[in-house]
């Protein structure tokens, strides 16, 4: 635990030097979604109702800014961060840690998802709602949210973590990167509301791991009123955990046959 | 300008490089190939997605929102073929220091930057995108007049240099912070707005769209040049391209001056 | 001979992020305050070398010699002075002058990752614009030189550390340069790698006539290659002469080598002056001009548990040592 500290507190540290990157994104980001807030305004004033898609204008602007919330919470690089140390021979040394990879790398994940959560995702809350204001907005609402983002954060970085084991196999898991950045886009919800897809698909995507990364919990966000009933919420959590255990079985085996390859085939 | 001619050859034996790799590494080159067309369908995909499930954007008829996608891919597909390699490579440079290493070569180290960039998985794109363009003009009878499509072609210049221009800007900023991996997400943020005519963008916003940051340079310009529905807008968001190169390539000097008098 | 390089009054600052405290507080202050330290990296020195010369210059880390090569190779902008090399100045006109110099940055490899160096090497071909006989002519002599014929058409990925030095070596000579900057060359290799690699340096500058200048902190390869060394420390330079000067400067001293019976601490030295790595080991520098050896000697076993004795010529690193003793 003590070592997990202070890998924990290392990642912060390095994230700290790197305050240029994200003072960028806090200029940026406001600026691409006043961009997206008139384009959102004249799809809605040329539509008849109110709402469109069961999304009001400020609930529909303020799912795109929980798409950028799930960078700051969410999402990570490990499995990028794993084929790099791979390919440049670094892994062998990190392999001869007495702390296992996955907790290390989960380590260094959470450092990095915290400095974001105070750095980037308070800053931007409070610059949004400047921009425009969340009516639908309540505090047992953001709570919720925040606690299925920490659980979508869990399976987001095994998801991660799988990909990134593969590069033990291959020679570059490069593809599969790209592949998975596409399929969380496209059935996350990072790129759009699942809403706007056929209906077919989106039942069919219920079944899936991915709509929890972004979709879902931006639907409590959004204090959508089916997410007002506590079940509901209680059934995401039991899902998503569920999730979270098969895709940790996943990962402990895909890591045994990755490092016994790796091993043997001499790094 | 001396160099011009020498950095074209080396772009073109970096493109020969880049092809041996290619085919030494077959089945990630198909691979990843595959995945750039398929992210590359995805802003036609939502923007139809999005304009079929409201009522649209005003001043643009299905077809011609179509054709604004396949020229959108077309641009994708150019661009990303001949510098979507910068991206990576300068994030190598910065990493790693590697700036001296530029510095070493007898050329301007951004000429020969610029030459790093090509990336053979995204033909495929552009293949598609070409074919798209061809299919919905010929579909829906679009009437395109020899004036027009030279128009097109001068504006589809001008998108390629704004383009470049934005790299540059990108590469000083990699350069400056080293690690920056939200960096790339910015820059692809900026890329999607592109998906979008100027008629979505209303009053201030439209003129940054326009002028400022003429993003309308990328796709809006060259297909209103085909449609032949240009007007003295796009004049303008020309010259502020070419203002825009100017500044990005003294800034890129500037910043090549500090590096060597600030070390380290 | 002439000077291959001239630089006179080279001074370099440099202005550094500094941060005092450790700890996370510390961290989340520079945010948004951070504090700078100016620091004289190099300190109006004067440096020449000699046409046809292999020139070692040497110090620890932060000594200011890598900074002297990348202001000598134009990389760097001097804060003040004069370099003048082959008549050109580095930085005045670098597109002109990098033609006519090799450069190999020991962490920092020219070559593609994923290609045979081969092909990295006629991409060389063409930025230097060089010509297709001088190509394969000087192609065949370095690869026979390095004895590296099948290592060049494999990816580098899939190379050895020593390996990848040849290849990146034989990349940075290819233009024919007639001056070439080392910098750490050696370091990170295994023995044998390092003596090839001594050995083929050796020839390239006897056949070529190739002016080197090299940067290490391995006194090895000052012994075995350097007709000339600058010795820099804290920015400054403190010896600069031949090699044999530095031999002649203290060959007639002598170390002598002691190991104990019992580990030994400094009170019981008795007034010997002795630099002791460890309880077990004594080492004396003795000039035979001032002591008489055969006195010291016979001193040291009256007073000292000593199990065995071991007199020799003083090694290369003590010189170093006594001559940074003497700067401090």
């Amino acid at each position: 635990m003590k070592v997990f500290i202070e890998i924990f507190r290392m990642g912060l540290k390095s994230s700290f030097e790197y305050r240029g990157s994200f003072i960028i994104s806090l200029v940026f980001d406001p600026l691409t979604l006043m961009l997206l807030i008139s384009l959102l305004q004249v799809i809605y004033g040329n539509s008849q109702g109110d709402i469109i898609l069961g999304y009001t204008l400020s609930q529909m602007i303020w799912y795109f800014v929980a798409t950028r919330f799930f960078y700051y919470l969410i999402w990570n690089g490990t499995d990028k961060e794993i084929s790099n140390a791979v390919l440049n021979g670094e892994m062998a040394l990190r392999l001869i840690r007495p702390l296992s990879l996955l907790k290390w790398e989960f380590a260094k994940a959470l450092s990095s998802k915290i400095f974001s959560f105070i750095f980037e995702f308070v800053p931007m809350l409070c610059i949004c709602a400047l921009l425009v204001y969340p009516d639908f907005f309540t505090w047992i609402a953001l709570l919720k949210y925040l606690f299925i983002c920490s659980l979508s954060f869990i399976l987001f970085f095994l998801v991660s973590f799988i990909i990134g084991t593969v590069s033990f196999l291959w020679q570059s898991n490069q593809a599969l990167v790209n592949i998975k950045t596409a399929i969380v886009s496209l059935m996350g919800g990072v790129a759009i509301p699942l809403e706007f897809y056929p209906e077919v698909l989106k039942n069919a995507m219920t079944y899936l791991p991915f709509q929890y990364l972004c979709y879902v919990p931006a639907q409590f966000l959004l204090n959508k009123s089916f997410t007002h009933n506590w079940s509901y919420f209680f059934e995401v959590v039991g899902i998503i955990s569920i999730w979270i255990v098969i895709f940790y079985m996943i990962s402990v085996g895909f890591w045994n046959i990755g490092v016994k390859k790796y091993i043997s085939a001499g790094g | 300008m001396v160099y011009i001619k020498d950095l074209l050859l080396i772009f073109y034996y970096e493109m020969k490089l880049s092809l041996a790799k290619a085919v030494e590494f077959r089945s990630d080159f198909l691979f990843g190939m595959l995945s750039d067309l398929v992210f590359s369908f995805f802003a036609p995909i939502f923007q139809l997605l999005i304009y079929t499930k409201t009522n649209g954007y005003p001043g643009w008829s299905l077809d011609q929102l179509l054709l604004y996608q396949a020229i959108l891919l077309t641009w994708q597909g150019t661009v990303n073929t001949l510098f979507g390699g910068i991206p990576y490579y300068i994030g190598i440079v910065a990493k790693y220091g590697l700036f001296d290493r530029l510095l070493l070569t007898p050329y301007p180290t951004l000429g020969l930057l610029l030459t790093r960039g090509f990336n053979q998985k995204s033909l495929g794109t552009l293949l598609a995108g070409l074919i798209g363009m061809i299919i919905i003009i010929y579909k829906y009878n679009f009437n395109i007049s020899l004036i027009n499509l030279i128009l097109f072609l001068f504006y589809f210049g001008i998108a390629t240099i704004f383009y470049v221009s934005m790299l540059i800007l990108y590469s000083i900023i990699n350069l400056k912070l080293i690690y920056a991996d939200r960096l790339r997400s910015i820059f692809d943020n900026i890329i999607f707005l592109s998906n979008f005519p100027a008629e979505v963008f209303s009053g201030g916003l439209r003129v940054v769209y326009l002028f400022v940051i003429p993003i309308a340079a990328w796709v809006y310009f060259p297909t209103q040049a085909l449609l032949g529905r240009l007007n003295n807008y796009s004049i303008y968001g020309a010259i502020s391209t070419i203002i825009i190169l100017w500044l990005s390539v003294k800034l890129w000097i500037y910043q090549t001056k500090k590096y060597t008098s600030a070390g380290g | 001979m002439e000077n291959i390089i001239s630089a006179k009054g080279l001074t370099k600052e440099f202005k550094v992020h500094h941060r005092q405290k450790e700890g996370l507080m510390a961290s989340f202050k520079s945010l948004y305050k951070r504090e700078f330290k100016n620091i004289t990296a190099v300190n109006n020195i004067d440096f020449h070398v000699k046409e046809g010369n292999i020139h070692g210059l040497i110090g620890s880390n932060g000594s200011g010699k890598s900074t002297t090569i990348k202001m000598l190779s134009g990389i760097l902008l001097p804060t003040s002075g004069s370099i003048n090399v082959m008549g050109l100045s580095p930085w005045k006109n670098r597109t002109q002058y990098v033609k006519n110099i090799g450069v190999l940055l020991g962490q920092k490899g020219q070559l593609n990752w994923e290609l045979p160096a081969l092909e990295t090497y006629h991409l060389q071909k063409h930025i230097y614009k060089i010509k297709e006989s001088n190509f394969r002519n000087n192609l065949e002599y370095y690869i026979d030189v390095f004895n590296i014929d099948d290592i060049v058409r494999k990816p580098v990925r899939n190379l050895s550390l020593g390996e990848r030095m040849k290849c990146e070596f034989l990349c940075a000579l290819l233009h024919e340069p007639k001056l070439i900057f080392l910098d750490e060359p050696t370091i990170g290799l295994d023995v044998t790698s390092k003596d090839t690699l001594r050995k083929i340096i050796k020839k390239i500058n006897k056949e070529k006539g190739i002016t080197f200048v090299l940067t290490t902190h391995d006194l090895d390869d000052v012994e075995n290659l350097c007709h000339e060394i600058t010795i820099m420390n804290r920015g400054n330079i403190i010896f600069n002469d031949s090699f044999d000067k530095l031999s002649q400067h203290f060959s007639q001293k002598k170390t002598i080598r002691l190991k104990f019976l019992e580990p030994i601490t400094k009170n019981q030295l008795n007034g010997f002056s002795m630099y002791l790595p460890d309880a077990y080991t004594g080492i004396i520098e003795v000039d035979p001009q001032k002591t008489d050896i055969g006195l010291q000697v016979k001193s040291i076993l009256e007073h000292l548990p000593v199990k065995d004795i071991d007199i020799k010529p003083i090694d290369l690193e003590s010189v170093v040592r006594e001559i940074y003793k003497q700067d401090n």
